[in-house]
């Protein structure tokens, strides 16, 4: 567990870099572009593996779809090559820095001691140019993770890639053979202009916002009455229901593998064959829909952590998490695999195919939705009677399809008794004696004391079992975290002793983001939890944004109703207005990043150290 | 001039008041390894309006209206400038108002803004200059209307205060019909500036906008303005129509 730093002269450097660059061209792990994978080549970009694995960073120019850029590569590519590790073995991870400025690579999702967890300032000083850390750990874990920088805005320009841990002892479930599917948003701009676009004005990237022509549709649609009614307290709120994502497919060119959609990187199978695809989505800000027509997808990992297997035909992957689903193409044709923003401004599609060549029909992307009220459960300020006698027809993660037939003209006030899918406990703002009436009965646990929460149970003012918003339920089945149950239980089934609720907070007009209304410049000192204890972690999200938040160095286990089984996760999406719970068993002393792994809300301030002593 | 060397010397002092937050730093990190997270800084410069302007007068001017600022998400610093160049009557041009201003965000969506503000001839002695302590109240009230007023003293003791307001109505995601209103008063009249009591001005115009980028936005519009009172009076008196319409072309951008 020794970090080695050295600071080598410009001649030692050359020589260092030519060393990775002969021995990655002896491997065969040169960037090869439109690579197909494969049994032994499940990654496009070329994989290092062993005990001894290098990697060196650069900026240089590279085309990315075709166009001239200028990205961050990782012994040569972008994003870099796939990290192989086994479970048991101790790894040796040594990053040279040829950047003219600090780097650094932390392993998102490995349980390490803190001083190999990449984070400048936090876990170490950062990576000088010039310099090489070697992060040694013992890997006790398998999965599907990812790596990245933790060095400003470095992620945006693809210094990020996928790792895999093969499991020490067989895994709950089998395959004949595996893919690694990364995700990313690629911006042609300078991520500095991205973030400063941001800051200064006010959905810079959104060109889907609703325009007069919109109005005029809703009102032939809905009424003049119930339009004005929804119209103006959005206007009055001075936001926008159109605000999905920050940055969105006018700047993103989204990559699969670091192919554009264009590219058509095509994964090979064949006909009958099982296949595992490790989903990890490494992008700065997108979050993707995820589905292959013509397959069931079985999800079976999340986090890299197994679950009991879910088949769905869709699932939303929030920025960090990772997903791997087995897929059982039985028939002799390609299908097209298709990852949707959030946001509807974009999407890239791979082929999943027995040749190279092959194609499938691209799906229609659907049209940006509008948020609806559940968004508003921690929007304080909202004057809730402007919203009487409205029509909610058009608010997503609200289930109307029963309501077809349903005669508008006859609603009286705001009775949503009948409406399925939307929680209404989350809109008392943060009062929740009102809760009491609650049913925990079918909630499995040991009750805590203090009067807890069981452990496991889902919080009042959770969403687990929407998918979010821009989803439509009933047009497929989609994944949502109510079906994530861990494949065994976790170790540690002791309630939790405490409770710490943390706000997700922040100012869209000014693109200010933090925690408890404070950025990390404004804190007084770390979140401090005690080392041993089995604590709550809450979030409350009062903004109006999803957010994925992110604990370095424990788990999170993600309190969804499960009870006992639970699942853990490195990273949990928190929808807006939703309250999400999830237990830790704080057993990492030292000093760790939490933070919303949004790239550009992180770097404004959502972003705080978990102490544990 | 004059008012401007005092501006730079607010603008310093200004400067140092965007001090740098204390970190959290008791997470055990050495020191020398600074924070993983730092304070970002940003600025900018806008050009609203840069226009040309066509009164029913037959009187041409060339109309300008920026602002720039430089800072955090609390505080900053604002450079606001509204001026207008009058063509063919062999004077220079005239800024209405060149404000420094040091800027506190007070709510989600308004900044108290206060500061020192010129009036006259940048290049020569063509028109009358004043100096100005500025306070202002700018932001977005409720439905979105973006609102800019400013009360002002002037260094003779003169009171005034103006009220900008726009909106911006989405016709289609690159095309923006926006219209705008300005209302000025005085507490005293100011002969030298055409300035009587009480209400002196209203001004509504509508400008149609299409944005080629989110920072390149030609537009084209319209005004109606009309002086009241003494302003009025004023005026006539130098043969001007209190009263009267003109029509606009420019360009809105920014860096």
């Amino acid at each position: 567990m020794v970090s080695t730093t050295s600071t080598l002269s410009r001649r030692q450097l050359l020589k260092v870099a030519s060393a990775l660059g002969l021995s990655t061209a002896a491997l065969g792990l040169r960037p090869a572009w439109a690579n197909p994978s494969g049994i032994n080549n499940v990654y496009p970009h070329g994989a290092v593996q062993g005990r001894d694995i290098s990697l060196a960073v650069r900026r240089e120019s590279l085309p990315i779809a075709g166009r001239k850029a200028n990205p961050i590569t990782l012994n040569g590519t972008s994003p870099g090559p796939l990290i192989r590790l086994r479970e048991g073995d101790d790894a040796s991870l040594r990053v040279v820095n040829l950047l003219d400025e600090d780097t650094s690579v932390h392993w998102h999702g490995l349980i390490l001691p803190p001083e190999m967890d990449g984070v400048p300032g936090l876990s170490f000083a950062g990576i000088a140019p010039g310099e090489t850390f070697t992060a040694r750990f013992p890997v006790n874990q398998n999965g599907t993770y990812w790596y990245h920088s933790h060095s400003g805005l470095q992620e945006q320009l693809g210094h990020a890639g996928p790792m895999i841990i093969d499991a020490a002892e067989p895994e709950p479930f089998s395959y004949d053979r595996e893919h690694v599917l990364l995700l990313t948003d690629w911006t042609y701009e300078d991520p500095r202009d991205v973030f400063r676009h941001l800051k200064v004005a006010e959905g810079y990237y959104n060109y889907q916002e609703r325009t007069i022509a919109d109005f005029f549709d809703d009102v032939a649609k809905n009424g003049l009455a119930d339009t004005l009614a929804q119209r103006s307290m959005w206007e009055q709120m001075r936001m926008s229901s159109r605000d999905i994502a920050d940055v969105t497919g006018s700047t993103y060119t989204y990559l699969l593998n670091g192919h554009a959609s264009n590219d058509n990187w095509t994964a090979l199978f064949k006909p009958g064959e099982k296949l595992r695809l490790r989903v990890i989505n490494g992008s700065a800000m997108s979050y993707f829909d995820v589905r292959i027509p013509g397959l069931k997808m079985t999800v079976v990992a999340a986090d890299g952590q197994p679950v009991q297997p879910v088949p769905v035909d869709e699932f939303r992957i929030a920025v960090a998490e990772t997903y791997d689903v087995l897929v059982e193409p039985e028939t002799d044709r390609a299908y097209t695999i298709f990852a949707e923003s959030m946001d509807r401004s974009g999407y890239v599609r791979g082929t999943l195919a027995p040749r190279l060549g092959m194609v499938a029909p691209i799906p229609v992307r659907r049209r940006i939705a509008d948020r609806g009220m559940e968004a508003m459960a921690g929007h304080g300020g909202m004057d809730h009677s402007a919203m009487q006698g409205m029509d909610h027809s058009n608010m997503q993660g609200m289930d109307h399809s029963n309501m077809q037939d349903m005669d508008h003209s006859n609603m009286q006030g705001m009775d949503h008794s009948n409406m399925q899918g939307m929680d209404h406990s989350g809109m008392q703002g943060m009062d929740h004696s009102g809760m009491q009436g609650m049913d925990h009965s079918g909630m499995q646990g040991v009750t805590p004391a203090g009067g807890l929460l069981p452990a496991g149970s889902a919080q009042p003012g959770s969403r687990y079992d929407q998918p979010g918003i821009g989803i439509d339920p009933q047009e497929r089945h989609v994944l949502t975290y109510s079906d994530l149950k861990a494949y065994s239980p976790w170790p540690d089934q002791r309630p939790p002793g405490r409770e710490l609720e943390l706000q997700l907070t922040g100012n869209m007009e000014r693109y200010m983001w933090s925690f408890d209304g404070k950025k990390f410049s404004e804190v007084d000192g770390p979140i401090l939890f005690e080392h041993g204890e089995r604590l709550r972690l809450i979030f409350f999200n009062t903004t109006m944004m999803e957010h994925p938040i992110h604990l370095h160095g424990m788990w999170m286990e993600l309190e969804n109703g499960a009870g006992e089984l639970i699942p853990r996760k490195h990273t949990l999406n928190v929808k807006p207005g939703e309250r999400v719970s999830a237990l830790v068993s704080a057993d990492a002393p030292g000093s760790w990043a939490f933070h919303c792994h949004l790239l550009y809300h992180m770097d404004a301030g959502m972003f705080r150290v978990v102490k544990v002593a | 001039m004059r008012f401007i060397a005092k501006e730079l010397a607010g603008a310093s002092a200004l400067a140092m008041m965007l001090a740098v937050p204390a970190q959290a730093d008791d997470y055990d990190a050495p020191p020398g390894w600074g924070a993983p997270m730092t304070e970002h800084y940003f600025g900018t410069f806008l050009i609203d309006r840069l226009e040309y302007d066509w009164n029913d007068e037959n009187e041409e001017a060339v109309v300008w209206d920026f602002q720039g600022w430089y800072g955090g998400d609390i505080q900053r610093v604002y450079i606001k400038g509204e001026g207008a160049n009058i063509q063919g009557d062999d004077e220079d041009a005239e800024f209405e108002s060149l404000d420094l201003l040091y800027s506190h965000l007070i709510a989600d969506f308004w900044e108290l803004q206060g500061g020192v503000g010129y009036q006259g001839g940048i290049a020569s002695n063509d028109h009358p200059e004043r100096g100005f302590a500025v306070l202002s109240l700018f932001g977005q009230m409720p439905y979105r209307f973006e609102v800019d007023t400013g009360l002002r003293v002037s260094d003779e003791g003169d009171v005034s205060a103006d009220f900008e307001a726009e909106y911006e109505l989405r016709l289609t995601q690159r095309t923006y019909l926006q219209p705008r209103t300005e209302i000025a008063v005085a507490a005293q009249e100011v002969p030298e500036f055409g300035v009587g009591k009480g209400l002196n001005s209203v001004r509504l115009g509508l400008r149609l906008r299409y944005e080629f980028s989110r920072k390149f936005a030609p537009y084209i519009g319209g005004y109606w303005q009309k002086q009241y009172g003494d302003t009025a009076d004023m005026s006539r008196e130098v043969g001007n129509e209190p009263e009267g319409t003109g029509v606009v072309a420019g360009v809105r951008m920014w860096f």
